[in-house]
């Protein structure tokens, strides 16, 4: 019953006057204040003027003061957090080419090697100059470089320094015969490479540098913002089930957890973002015969043991449940306690044994208020009487006379307990992938992903600290309404809901992914002789060969230039399996919360007078065990079907 | 929220980032005459909603210096000169441009796709050798960027 609504009894027992209720000890003072308010900045003057009581059983206290108070007020910081952007420039790459010989007939560099801003391909050895783009990899590019005989070469001042790598597009196919002439000069230039030296090597035999230059990607990417990580990949990111303020790369790599995609920067050096899979993506690049040879193909697919389809999620989720329970203790001695009778013969009758003890009114009032743990909300005391005989016809008779103020026949009190019950609760979330499931004809359970949640509520906070009496300023207690203090202890001793909803989406889409990257592990490998294909990762290719027809993402892309090579090659992602079991409809919804106990109880309490040990024999409610042990309540199980996407595979013998 | 940055963009929706390198073909007889680009300034990354919520002031003299794309040269004196660069806001603007002055886009760049400033570059090539160079370039001051509010 809310504490609120309990009813004390207000009108007198039978017989006996109403003591009054929690009557402090002390005075009574009645205070009045009157304030003036005045513009901020003023002096106000607040005079207080006690009001004297009547004479009487009041005590009289007298309070006049006099100050001055001056009005609250603020001083305003104004704070505005500026952002300098560094100066730069926009560079102009000019070319000029002879006029006079045909651009057919002019040599072309097979790369453009800039360093640190400044042309570097006149150096650069053209026999062996790679470039590498990999998924969730750095992007490289190496190459070698000559240096003057006999002049100093300063190593070290290489290192970091800025590398950008062009090449010619290529030219256009011939529509009849599908040749394509070589690059000419005036075909635009492509960059393939972004990025800085990351090492320099002296070569003393060559005679030079073997620069190995790097995108940096891991670094780059632990200075991006996070907002716009975030925005950028829609990922998630939850202090439970990623590590809790991580920063840089590895808060890059918290939250590329929880998205089926990737990270990278282009050729040009700036950042993207790829989600994985093929499904309602144009088709960047298309691959035929005549693009591709049959022996620059291959082809492999996911082996049994690297293959798992279900994946299961432990969530705990741990808070206190913050009880309490009322009880009423009445402990009263009747005035006129009957403890027995003997025969009269004189009187020729019965005569009772009458107890005719009371307590001390300072004692009740003292034992109403000391049942700790339990508080007591409000008692009072009941009065005892001052008696007399009256002669009787047969006997006398006990004639209750003045109220005895030092005296009392009991007490009743009303008392509430606070307790803090650890409350367990546990989500079993499954995900499967029944495509898969049914391709290789198992469930393969893959990982287990657990994570706990606690909302580490203090619980002395409730139960030592909190009051119940409004008027008490106790640890915790902000003078609001009772049942508003109850509600807000409550909610903070619960107060990782949205922690615990962020980490079902983030956990189930870290399982997700998990099966994603699981069944995206078949790759077709194309090598482009004679051409070099301006792809970035992350986009789709399809292929139309004589050997494989099939659809794909690329995740790694080779340039490759050297004596006579001028080649891309591609390494294209395939999601595949052999099922006819139609996608499954993706509804995942985190599950309800169990519901949580009652958190109000009233519990019976007794007490009664023992007249052999003339004593009040009090019995306060206990609080059963199966509202002070850990409670958890049954673990909900949840199955989610994740959709794999199955893209058709082709592969011809014979070629 | 993205950090503010303003970029250069190749196309009036400011969506393809300009290259780091302006590839201009020149030949050694001069034939191919004045070469036009145009460029967008703006800052659409942080504001992407375009609701003009930065400001950009050149950090030397913030609001009272103008934001100026300058021509500058690594080698002064020998191969390319700035004198090749002709900077205006329009197309138009281009035929009265003072070759290698420094173009002004005003005190205060507000942030947004509306916030861009539109800039015209013509490059006549007067450096008539067979070579690949880096030396020109459009040099742009420091910018404190600020919140609107």
């Amino acid at each position: 019953m809310p504490l609120a609504s309990r009813p004390l009894a207000t009108a007198p027992l039978a017989g006996y006057v109403l003591d009054a209720i929690a009557q402090p000890a002390g005075a009574l003072v009645i205070r009045q204040t009157v304030a003036a308010v005045q513009a901020e900045g003023a002096l106000a003057l607040k005079q207080v003027v006690a009001t004297p009581q009547p004479a009487g059983e009041l005590l009289l206290y007298q309070d006049v003061q006099t100050r001055y108070v001056q009005a609250a007020g603020e001083l305003v910081l104004r704070q505005q957090v500026q952002k300098i952007q560094p100066a730069g420039q926009l560079r102009l790459l000019q070319r000029v080419i002879d006029a006079a010989v045909p651009v057919a007939q002019q040599h072309v560099p097979k790369c453009y090697v800039i360093i640190n801003g400044q042309p570097f391909t006149h150096q650069v050895s053209l026999s062996n100059i790679t470039v590498n783009h990999a998924e969730d990899g750095n992007a490289t590019a190496s190459f070698f470089a000559h240096f003057e005989i006999d002049q100093p070469i300063i190593v070290p001042a290489f290192n970091g320094k800025t590398v950008e790598v062009y090449t010619h597009a290529d030219s256009p196919a011939d529509p009849v015969t599908g040749q394509r002439p070589r690059p000419t000069l005036d075909n635009p230039l492509i960059p393939l490479f972004t990025g800085r030296v990351n090492r320099a090597t002296h070569d003393h035999t060559r005679k030079g540098i073997q620069f190995e230059c790097s995108d940096l990607r891991g670094k780059r990417l632990a200075k991006e913002d996070k907002d716009q990580l975030r925005a950028l990949t829609g990922a998630l990111y939850s202090k439970v089930t990623q590590a809790e303020d991580a920063e840089g790369a590895d808060y890059v790599r918290e939250l590329m957890r929880t998205v089926p995609g990737s990270l990278a920067y282009t050729r040009a050096g700036d950042l993207r973002y790829y989600s994985w899979g093929t499904e309602g993506k144009p088709v960047d690049w298309t691959l035929t015969n005549a693009d591709v040879h049959d022996k620059d193909l291959t082809t492999e697919f996911a082996t049994l043991d690297q293959i798992y389809n279900q994946i299961t999620i432990k969530l705990q989720y741990r808070y206190q449940l913050l009880q309490a329970f009322y009880t009423t203790v009445t402990a009263v001695k009747a005035q006129q306690y009957k403890i027995g009778s003997y025969y009269s013969p004189a009187l020729n009758s019965s005569v009772e044994i009458i107890d005719w003890r009371v307590f001390s009114r300072d004692a009740m009032v003292e034992k109403a208020q000391s049942f700790s743990p339990w508080q007591t909300i409000e008692y009072r005391v009941h009065p005892a009487y001052a008696y007399v005989f009256v002669p009787g016809q047969a006997r006398a008779r006990a004639v209750f006379t003045a109220l005895q103020p030092s005296r009392s026949t009991g007490f009743t009190a009303n008392l509430v307990r606070n307790i803090s019950q650890p409350v367990t609760e546990d989500y079993e979330i499954t995900l499967t992938a029944p495509q898969s499931i049914d391709a290789y004809g198992e469930t393969v359970p893959g990982s287990t992903l657990s994570y706990a949640i606690d909302t580490e509520y203090d619980s002395s906070k409730w139960e030592t600290d909190f009051s119940h009496v409004s008027a008490a300023k106790g640890q915790g207690d902000t003078g609001a309404p009772l049942a508003q203090r109850i509600s807000t202890a409550r909610a903070e001793a619960d107060n990782r809901r949205t922690d615990l909803a962020e980490a079902f989406a983030a956990a189930v889409a870290i399982g997700e992914k998990e099966l994603i990257k699981n069944h995206r592990q078949n790759y077709v490998t194309a090598v482009l002789k004679g051409r070099i294909l301006p792809a970035e990762l992350g986009q789709v290719v399809r292929i139309e060969t004589r050997v494989p027809t099939t659809t794909g993402q690329i995740v790694g892309i080779n340039w490759r230039f050297g004596d006579g090579i001028r080649e891309t090659q591609l390494r294209i992602a395939v999601a595949y399996m052999d099922t006819s079991v139609p996608a499954p409809v993706k509804n995942i919804v985190q599950p309800a919360a169990p519901a949580k106990p009652t958190t109000d109880t009233t519990l019976e309490s007794t007490a009664a007078y023992n007249p052999d040990t003339k004593a009040l024999e009090i019995n306060v409610a206990e609080i059963p065990e199966q509202y002070t042990d850990e409670r958890k309540p049954d673990p909900i199980k949840t199955t989610f079907e994740i959709p794999l996407e199955v893209t058709g595979i082709t592969l011809i013998n014979g070629h | 929220m993205a950090d503010p940055i303003w970029k250069a963009y190749a196309d009036a929706a400011c969506t393809q980032e300009l290259a780091n390198s302006l590839d201009l073909l020149h030949y050694t007889d001069g034939s191919e005459g004045p070469q036009d680009v145009v460029f967008y300034w703006a800052e659409v990354i942080s504001d992407v909603a375009d609701n003009s919520i930065h400001e950009g002031k050149v950090r030397s003299d913030p609001g009272v210096a103008n934001f100026t794309f300058t021509p500058t040269d690594v080698t002064p004196g020998s191969e390319h000169e700035v004198t090749e660069i002709k900077l205006a806001t329009t197309l138009a603007g281009l035929d009265t441009a003072t070759a290698g002055q420094a173009l002004a886009l005003g005190t205060v760049l507000t942030s947004g796709l509306s916030g861009k400033k539109e800039v015209h570059m013509r490059v006549t090539n007067a450096y008539l050798v067979r070579s690949t160079r880096t030396d020109l370039s459009l040099a742009y001051p420091e910018i404190l960027i600020t919140d609107v509010e």
